[in-house]
């Protein structure tokens, strides 16, 4: 939920924001605002409904809950900075909301079928049953069975993914390395990742991009992200879009690292920055930057005094070295 | 007796002459009456008047008045009255006493005459009790009551007189009897006092009015109800043709709003009182479904879950409103009908689109429509989620129960692939309705 109410926000930047476009008459209206935003007003049919709301601070914003259990059903507007308009039906029905879903795809269930919206959602107002769930991606037809129950809400995450820089600190010329981890509701030949980076940058899959992908079980897949050599310091944003759903790392570029960055990112074996591989303070890393007492530590400003030694040490013991 | 044989005597002999001896005017009870003579030598003379019943004898004096004999003024009473001042008392026992007078002028007159009754016609009262006392009513309704029937040839006796037939109370084709005796010894007037109430009666849904006097009660639907007070003596007692009094029960005006009302199923219907303004009590009743209180009554029609019924289909709401001890009734036709069916259309072909690509044109079409009697129904539309920008749109008549509006574009709603676009109907008041439909659009 968190999630998907992050990418609507960081998709659109709206202020207004409810819970669902579909409610049942026995839930309760949920609406986000945000601080110094008009309190939320709800109308049926143009007229002032008077909802008791109770508020609280979520998350920064304040959520809002009014129980229209007794209210009619049918088309209702809420309306703070923005006016957004939901509907409110009767448990005779059951929904199925599908998230997370490259927005445009046609999803079918039984014989309905939609195309998801800009926020790659969509969703199906049914009786009671069980469904096909069907879509086709890359040339291959998904299908998963959905069990829909009067006066349920389930909900279909289509993908859910993260990703995880091995370093967020790089210098001109390097090369880092990005996890993406992906957990979706279909089995996958592969995870098909689109890459959107700063001018200039260079990405290029792990050996595992053509692995398949089973459902319902976490897929980690690696890209390297080359930093060209004249690249500004600065912050930048590498966008991955994975089977339509984006997820960002932010790279801050730096002419020096840290000492411990180094440290834990130091090749001993080949003696050089391996800022691919994922940060770790292990015996032998711990041991190189002892060797280093007194003399500078490449890609830094710093000399390796012993109080920066008993730093990393200290650190490389908290970590259970 | 002796007397009594002379006067027959006398009236035997002289029967055949010219002369004549009469009452003037007929003696009633409480009448003034006198005993005429005419032609006649005499220019005075003596008439003895004899009571039959009771052998009292009078002796009165004739007196010349023009051109004829008179008595003094006389006046038929019993005992228990009290005689005018200016004339001469004569004795009776009761009303229909034979009085026999004669006298000796004209060689020998007499004549023969029952005592008749009271003068005064027959009438009926209805009163009720208030703090000003008794006060004359023309309706019934929850107090306390008297019928007072106003008889006074029924006087006959210094004792109370009972009402021949009695009092006859009537409601539709039942009647009850009630036994009365006058009121007091001479009033002439025959009193029904009975406590009138107005009750709502749950187990049948309906007002009664319930009468209740000495020890025995009657209660009958009271609306728009007329009872009837008669009377049932018979012709032999009287001259008098039998009287009749009718009154209705007068329930609460009760006025709701709306009278009548069509309903789709799974919709809302609200009905108002709306008078009494302020009533202390406030029933409804729907086809004979338990009750409801409170001012206003939400009826839903729900959706039917296993038996379809055929449509329309009539329910019946009673209303039963109380202001202080008066109740009154009111009825609401509803007439269930079919949902209406909003659908999203092709323009051209009129079928009902499933998913549109949103540059494509549509109809918004209602069909079962029914009981509207608008030529233009008005359906809201507008898009789910963010920046709805609800419109109304006009649909017209296109058949019996069937709407639809002009052709519209997504682009209106600055719709989009992927978003759905809504249409709800807006059924006029006092319908209460969530009729929508959802367009997806590709």
């Amino acid at each position: 939920m968190i999630l998907a109410l992050a990418l609507a926000f960081g998709m659109v930047g709206w202020a207004l924001e409810v819970a669902h476009p579909v409610f049942f008459a026995r839930e309760p209206v949920v609406v986000w605002t945000l601080p110094g935003e008009p309190n939320p007003k709800l109308f049926l049919h143009d007229a002032l409904w008077p909802a008791a709301w109770t508020c609280y601070e979520e998350e920064g914003r304040l959520r809002w809950e009014a129980d229209l259990r007794d209210a009619p059903l049918g088309i209702w507007i809420v309306c703070g900075q923005d006016c957004f308009s939901f509907l409110r039906v009767s448990e005779d029905y059951g929904l199925v909301e599908v998230h997370n879903v490259p927005p445009g795809l046609e999803i079918t269930l039984g014989e309905k079928t939609h195309l998801t919206d800009s926020r790659g959602t969509t969703f199906f107002l049914v009786p009671s049953g069980i469904y096909s769930l069907e879509t086709r991606v890359l040339g291959t037809r998904l299908k998963k069975q959905v069990h829909v129950y009067s006066g349920k809400r389930e909900k279909v995450v289509w993908i859910s993914a993260s990703v995880k820089p091995t370093s967020s600190w790089a210098i001109p010329g390097t090369r880092i390395g990005m996890t993406i981890a992906a957990q979706t509701e279909f089995d996958l030949p592969f995870l098909p990742v689109e890459i959107s980076l700063p001018p200039g940058w260079e990405g290029e899959p792990g050996p595992d991009h053509l692995f398949p992908v089973h459902k319902e079980t976490s897929a980690l897949r690696t890209w390297y992200i080359s930093v060209p050599k004249d690249a500004e310091p600065g912050e930048y944003l590498c966008t991955f879009t994975v089977l339509g759903f984006p997820v960002s790392a932010k790279i801050r570029v730096a002419e020096k690292l840290t000492p411990l960055v180094v440290v834990g990112h130091w090749d001993v074996r080949k003696n050089e920055l391996d800022l691919a591989s994922p940060f770790s303070l292990t015996f032998e890393r711990a041991l190189w930057a002892a060797s280093l007492l007194g003399q500078p530590v490449p890609y830094t400003d710093e000399i390796m005094t012993s109080e920066l030694l008993f730093e990393i040490l200290q650190r490389w013991v908290s970590e259970g070295g | 007796m002796r007397t009594l044989v002379i006067l027959l005597s006398l009236g035997a002999v002289f029967a055949a002459q010219a002369a004549e001896i009469r009452f003037d005017p007929e003696p009633k009870l409480l009448g003034k009456f006198q005993i005429v003579v005419e032609g006649v030598q005499e220019r005075s003379g003596k008439v003895w008047l004899l009571n039959m019943a009771s052998g009292k004898l009078w002796e009165l004096p004739l007196v010349l008045e023009g051109a004829v004999l008179k008595t003094p003024v006389l006046q038929a009473v019993r005992a228990c009255d009290t005689p005018d001042e200016d004339v001469k008392a004569i004795e009776i026992a009761s009303a229909g006493d034979t009085l026999v007078a004669a006298t000796e002028l004209g060689c020998g007159l007499s004549v023969t005459q029952k005592i008749g009754p009271r003068e005064g016609n027959p009438a009926f009262e209805v009163q009720i009790l208030s703090e000003e006392g008794w006060m004359r009513v023309c309706t019934l309704s929850t107090g306390r009551f008297r019928v007072l029937l106003r008889a006074p040839f029924l006087d006959r006796t210094c004792d109370p007189d009972p009402l021949p037939g009695g009092l006859v109370l009537q409601v539709g084709n039942e009647r009850k009897t009630v036994s009365l005796r006058e009121s007091g010894p001479t009033t002439g007037e025959f009193v029904f006092e009975f406590q009138g109430k107005l009750e709502l009666d749950r187990e049948k849904a309906e007002l009664i009015y319930r009468m209740e006097w000495a020890e025995e009660s009657w209660s009958f639907p009271a609306l728009c109800q007329t009872v009837t007070f008669h009377s049932a003596w018979e012709k032999e007692h009287t001259p008098w043709e039998n009287v009749k009094l009718e009154l209705k029960v007068a329930t609460l005006e009760v006025t709701v709003g709306p009278m009548a009302v069509f309903l789709p199923t799974g919709c809302r219907a609200r009905i108002d009182l709306l008078r009494p303004e302020e009533p202390d009590e406030v029933l409804w009743q729907v086809s004979g479904w338990g009750w409801v209180s409170g001012k206003t009554l939400e009826i839903a029609a729900e959706e039917p879950a296993l038996s379809l019924p055929n449509f329309p289909y009539a329910l019946l709401v009673q209303v039963f409103a109380r202001a202080g001890a008066n109740w009154g009734k009111a009825q609401i036709a509803i007439t269930v009908v079919e949902r209406p069916h909003i659908s999203f259309v092709n323009p051209e072909s009129k079928e009902k689109l499933e998913s549109l690509p949103a540059d494509a044109s549509f109809k918004i079409r209602v069909e079962k429509a029914m009981g509207l009697a608008d030529e233009i129904l008005k359906v809201r539309l507008g898009k789910l989620g963010l920046h709805p920008l609800p419109k109304e749109v006009e649909l017209r008549r296109v058949g019996e129960g069937i709407y639809e509006s002009d052709p519209l574009n997504p682009r209106e709603w600055q719709a989009r692939p992927g978003d759905f676009l809504w249409a709800e109907l807006e059924y006029p008041a006092p319908i209460t309705c969530a009729i929508a439909t959802l367009l997806p659009l590709r």
